[in-house]
Order: C-alpha cells, then sequence, then structure tokens
C-alpha cells in the first residue's frame, strides 16, 4: 500500500517532462542535464507531497461499535500539521518546478532568481522532514501502544486508517530524500559553474 | 573551496588572490564556529534528554469514598520510543560534527569531491534533526494535552519536572538544528558569491 500511490502518479507527470528532454537536441544551445534532473526532482517531490495529502485526507475510518465511531486525521494536531507540511511543500514545489522549466525553456533569463531556489528547497527539507518525524511517532504509538503510560493500540481496531497514514508517510518520506537529493544536485551544479 | 583557489590562479592579480583567501579564512572560520554551535547544542541535547527520569507519588483513587492511594511511579526517557530516536539522532549529529570539523581541518577545505560529500551528510543531518524534533513535539503534545479520540490520557499533569527536561531537551535541539541549516546555508552562499564572481 506504502509503494502504491506513489508508483501511480509519477507516470502521469512523466509526460508532461519528456518533451522538454526531448526538445533541446534539434535547437542549438547544449541539453543542460542538470536543469533536466532539477525539474524532473521537483516533479517528484511535487507529486509526492500531494499523494500523501490526498491519501492523508482520504484516511477517514468509521467503525461500528454499538455507535459509529470515526477515526480521521483531524483527531491527532501532529496529522494536522503533517498536511499542512505537505501542502506548503507542494505549493512550493510546484512553484519552483514552474520557475527552473521557464528557465531550461529559456536559458539564462532569470538564472540569478533560479539559483536561489536552492534556500526555499533546504527549509521545504526540513518542514517536510519534521513532518513525517511527527506524523511517524504518532502512528508509531498507534500502532504498538505504549505500555508504561498505558496508551492503547489504535491500529487494531481502525485497520484502513492505519494503512493510509502509513502509506502517506512512506510517500513523504521519499518526497524528503528526493529534497536531499535536489539540494545535493544544486550544490553540485553550482560547483561545475565555477569557472576553472 | 579548491575550486576558489583555482579560480584565483586563472585571474592571476595577486592582490586578488590574497583577497580570496582572506574571504576562504573567513567562511572557513564561520563554518568551523556554526559546527561547533551545533555540536555544543546536540551534545546538551542529548545528555538533558538522555538522563531524563522523574520519580513521583502519584495519587489514585480505585474506589469513590476510600481515601486515594499513593503510588511511587517512574517516568524515565527510555519509556517513550521517540525519546529514544531523538537521544540517537542528537548524539549521531554531535558525532557528526566533530567527524566533519576534523575532515574539514585536515583536508584544509580545499577539497572539492570531499565537501559535496561534507554538504550531503549535513543535509541528513539536518533532515534527521528536524525529524527527530517533530517525532518528539508531538509526542510533547500529547503527554501534555492528552487525546481524548484515542483515550491516551494525560501525563504531564503527574511528572512535571520530566515534562519541562523534555521540553527544554526539544528546544536545545531546536538551536543545534538551526545551526546545522545554517552551515549548509553558508557553504550555498559562499559557493554562489565564488559562481558570480
Amino acid at each position: 500500500m506504502a509503494s502504491e500511490p506513489a508508483k501511480v502518479v509519477p507516470p502521469t507527470e512523466a509526460p508532461v517532462v519528456e518533451p522538454e528532454k526531448a526538445a533541446p537536441p534539434p535547437t542549438t544551445w547544449p541539453t543542460d542535464y542538470f536543469a533536466v534532473a532539477d525539474v524532473v526532482l521537483r516533479l517528484l517531490v511535487f507529486a509526492s507531497a500531494v499523494v500523501s495529502v490526498v491519501v492523508m485526507s482520504t484516511s477517514k475510518e468509521t467503525k461500528m461499535l454499538p455507535n459509529p465511531r470515526p477515526a480521521k486525521f483531524t483527531h491527532s494536531p501532529a496529522l494536522i500539521y503533517f498536511v499542512a507540511a505537505l501542502s506548503v511543500a507542494g505549493f512550493f514545489s510546484l512553484i519552483t518546478t514552474l520557475g527552473s522549466l521557464y528557465s531550461l525553456i529559456k536559458p539564462g533569463c532569470c538564472a540569478k532568481i533560479i539559483s536561489h531556489f536552492i534556500v526555499i528547497d533546504v527549509l521545504l527539507l526540513g518542514i517536510v522532514a519534521s513532518a513525517t518525524g511527527a506524523a511517524g511517532s504518532v502512528t508509531y504509538v498507534g500502532l504498538k501502544g505504549n505500555t508504561h503510560v498505558r496508551w492503547g493500540k489504535v491500529c487494531t481496531l481502525y485497520g484502513k486508517f492505519c494503512r493510509y497514514v502509513g502509506a502517506s508517510i512512506g510517500v513523504s518520506l521519499f518526497a524528503s530524500v528526493m529534497l536531499v537529493l535536489l539540494v545535493l544536485l544544486s550544490v553540485y551544479s553550482l560547483s561545475k559553474k565555477i569557472p576553472k | 573551496m579548491k575550486t576558489l583557489e583555482t579560480s584565483n590562479g586563472a585571474s592571476g592579480s595577486n592582490e586578488g588572490k590574497n583577497r580570496f583567501d582572506e574571504e576562504l579564512n573567513n567562511c572557513r572560520k564561520y563554518d568551523m564556529i556554526l559546527r561547533i554551535m551545533g555540536l555544543i547544542f546536540t551534545l546538551i541535547a542529548a545528555i538533558v534528554a538522555g538522563s531524563n527520569k522523574d520519580t513521583e507519588s502519584v495519587a489514585i483513587s480505585l474506589v469513590d469514598g476510600l481515601p486515594p492511594l499513593h503510588l511511587t511511579l517512574t517516568a524515565k526517557w527510555s519509556y517513550m520510543s521517540s525519546t529514544v530516536y531523538f537521544v540517537a539522532v542528537n548524539a549521531i549529529a554531535c558525532a557528526y560534527a566533530a567527524i566533519s570539523m576534523a575532515f574539514i581541518s585536515l583536508t584544509g577545505g580545499r577539497n572539492s569531491k570531499g565537501s559535496i560529500l561534507v554538504v550531503g551528510l549535513d543535509l541528513a543531518m539536518v533532515a534527521l534533526l528536524f525529524s527527530a524534533n517533530g517525532a518528539s513535539a508531538s509526542i510533547g503534545l500529547i503527554a501534555l494535552n492528552g487525546n481524548s479520540h484515542t483515550q491516551w490520557h494525560k501525563v504531564c499533569y503527574a511528572f512535571k519536572r520530566y515534562c519541562i527536561q523534555g521540553g527544554a531537551a526539544l528546544v536545545l535541539s531546536m538551536f543545534g538544528s538551526f545551526f546545522f541549516i545554517c552551515i549548509v546555508l553558508l557553504f550555498t552562499y559562499n559557493l554562489h558569491r565564488t559562481t558570480l564572481n
């Protein structure tokens, strides 16, 4: 379940990127593979942020104990923070995707602004990582319980809810790994640009 | 940082070279200061969180009408898996800060492959520290307020000192992760300046 939503969306995003990859060779300028990889990574971050927000917000499950008892993400502050943080991450990664796509199509138009995206990426990494940690720890307590403070297990009762939340956390972990790679790629391409 | 040197060689001007050397030294100085601050804060956070143990006598009334039963209960840091993770990550970040300082002073910060590796590990530390902070904060929030939906009741009303010490460790670790973010941003700022010059 964890990997399924992540696998569904990237293929739908991939066709958007392919034309850009194919377009440069006929024209005169040399293909900048760093810029292409940058756009692809940003799209992956955007897609995984959207997927994890959607999966988390559709995770509602109602059990018919004598009377209906729903379980949904708004019952835990950590999961609310998770949804908010991933929405912010999705929004900013969409903006930076559009920005670097534009600079890929028209090279040299706004290189100075694009090169400052790295600051946004580092801050987004902090936000996504903290959201993943917060949601992960709450879900871990829900899964295993804690006998010392007598916090009971939740996942024995709400199976589907827990699976959805776990899948969402897995996808956001993927997003934070992609953000680390994105910053590393930006640093590497910057250090390549230094005139020898 | 090595590339900074070579770009100076290309420009050929001796005065410019001196200026760049000075800037490089300045940057390394700030980098070292930030790493030392990160090391100190994560070390203190790990120690504060790892020495967290509180024994309190808690009054529990089992049956109404009878006098409450006084139990001596102990809250220890290792009872919460999120705190164990928090202590482990802070210890790792502290050890990494020391190792990276040794690495940078041994190579003189002039090895460009090495500095990419260091930035990658810095980023990994940022991610780990932030996730540990998030984990610790969310569990602390449940301990403080409880959660009526899942019937996880409050803990902090009985173990006040335990919760205050945990919160202090969290704040210290947040400062530490702030310094780690600053290390990454300083490195990229320096790269920017070098590319634009």
